[in-house]
């Protein structure tokens, strides 16, 4: 229990409290202490590499165990991961290595690229079929996205001002309830986990 | 007429899929050089890059995303790194936040230095350490920033390529990251917003944004109030700030932002087209059947 739960809270507790008196106390112990503060985040960060490829490890080889019909992609992942890792790590020149910059910019690149652009054409199909004026609010919404579309494109260049507009004024407006919300429920759960009310950090609470 | 309505509205996605296809392809294989109409957000933000060079302060361009976003950001990562070289303003090209960003910071910077020959327009060789530098990927998040903003020799040892930080005449004076003229955060995600709160809430950095079209929506607040010295959002604000170098400092290059607007104008018109045609059939099909009943 101490360990699993009193000592965790008790740390973040502390912790958060003394990050944020510190940051109002320009003083060099204060400073240094933030200093060093900010340094174990960057060394924790690098575990959480470590965590993760252990997670990755974890869950493509019990796929590969249990023999089933997508367990050649985790193969695929595993080899794949291990190969790049391999060639990075042995290989000449770091970075500037040629199978390693040509494996990233002839494979992972188009890979991920071409997995993003897919979406295009179900927004375009997706717009076609549901995109339609139904009520008041829908067909403002259909209007101003036809117009901010429209000032994207070179012949709607007409529209730049109409367009600089709506993105300075109506958007911004929005936006900024939007955010000024998020900025409300970030310090609320912030408080909520230095106070120790929300733990479920701590897992399975 | 009647005929045609319903067979739009039963219309199989997989034609959409065709015509959306053919929009993007077409364009880019017969280019009809669309003419480009510079907005203020990106006027603002070449202006301050070009301040730089007056200053001497160092310009840190970084590539804060991953290779799906790439083909709308990659000119954005290109042009500011064109811009910088040309103008002799000490740049930094940090990968960012996230590991994949070190790749795309390589391939950016690898792509401008081919471009130009390694060469200044000038006619002197570029240097590395001396013009330019290529920073490593440090894990940490937020902590880097932070890091940098207190010491940054301390956070940045070395570059990506293994040389001290302190041995580069780009980097050797730049004790926290308040001693760097601008960043610019190149990213498709919430990143920029981050940078804005640490390094100029905080250690009083400049920054500026380039964005996919998707998030620029996102940042007119901070562009209104100030805090972002200027945008570049989506694959407009990459070919706004390709004819800004073309206009005003003479970079005559392959326009690939430019070139990539052909595309996104045929899309979206052809969007426009089958959402408005779209309503059409939804209306006239309404009104059938309210007829019929």
């Amino acid at each position: 229990m101490l360990f699993k739960r009193t000592l965790p809270l008790l740390v973040v507790f502390v912790l958060g409290i003394a990050m944020m008196i510190q940051y109002f106390i320009p003083h060099p112990i204060s400073l240094a202490f933030k200093q060093r503060a900010d340094n174990w985040i960057i060394i924790i960060g690098a575990f959480a590499i470590v965590l993760g490829l252990a997670s990755f490890f974890h869950v493509h080889t019990r796929k590969i165990m249990r023999k089933n019909k997508d367990s050649i992609f985790s193969v695929v992942a595993i080899v794949s991961l291990i190969g790049m890792a391999l060639v990075g790590i042995l290989g000449k020149d770091g970075l500037d290595n040629w199978l390693f910059s040509n494996l990233y910019s002839y494979i992972i690149v188009p890979l991920d690229a071409t997995m993003f652009s897919l979406l295009s054409f179900y927004i375009a199909s997706a717009a076609f079929k549901a995109f339609k004026a139904r009520n008041v609010m829908a067909s403002a919404l259909l209007v101003t996205a036809i117009i901010v579309m429209l000032g994207r494109v070179s012949f709607g260049s007409f529209l730049n001002g109409l367009v600089e507009w709506i993105m300075v004024y109506p958007n911004t407006a929005a936006q900024r309830g939007i955010l000024i919300g998020i900025g409300l429920g970030m310090i609320a759960t912030s408080l909520k986990i230095i106070l120790g009310i929300e733990r479920s950090y701590l897992g399975g609470e | 007429m009647m005929k045609f309505w319903l067979f739009l509205e039963r219309l199989d996605r997989r034609w959409i899929y065709l015509a959306i296809g053919l929009s993007v392809i077409i364009p880019l294989i017969f280019p009809f050089n669309s003419p480009t109409t510079v907005t203020p957000p990106t006027v603002n933000l070449w202006n301050f890059v070009d301040s730089l060079a007056e200053t001497g302060k160092p310009l840190m361009v970084i590539t804060d995303y991953t290779p799906s976003t790439s083909p709308e950001l990659d000119p954005m990562a290109r042009v500011l790194i064109r811009h910088a070289l040309e103008k002799d303003v000490p740049l930094l090209i940090y990968g960012g936040l996230y590991p994949n960003g070190l790749g795309m910071a390589q391939r950016a910077e690898h792509y401008v230095l081919e471009e130009m020959g390694y060469k200044k327009a000038n006619g002197d060789t570029l240097i590395y350490g001396k013009d330019w530098v290529l920073m490593q990927f440090i894990p940490g998040g937020v902590a880097v920033i932070m890091g940098m903003g207190d010491d940054f020799h301390a956070t940045c040892r070395e570059d990506a390529r293994g040389n001290s930080l302190r041995d580069l005449d780009v980097t050797k004076d730049i004790r926290r990251l308040g001693d760097i003229g601008l960043i610019v955060d190149i990213a498709g995600s919430a990143l920029p917003r981050t940078w804005l709160q640490y390094a100029t809430t905080r250690y009083g950095v400049p920054v500026g944004v380039g964005t996919t079209a998707v998030s620029a929506a996102e940042y007119y607040a901070f562009l209104q109030t100030g805090q972002f010295v200027g945008m570049m959002g989506g694959m407009k604000g990459a070919a706004e700030y390709e004819q800004l170098n073309e206009d005003l400092i003479e970079v005559k290059v392959r326009r690939v932002a430019s070139i990539a607007m052909d595309a996104q104008n045929a899309v979206h018109i052809f969007i426009i087209i089958i959402v408005i045609l779209g309503n059409i059939s939804f209306f006239v099909m309404k009104k059938n059947k309210a007829r019929r009943f």
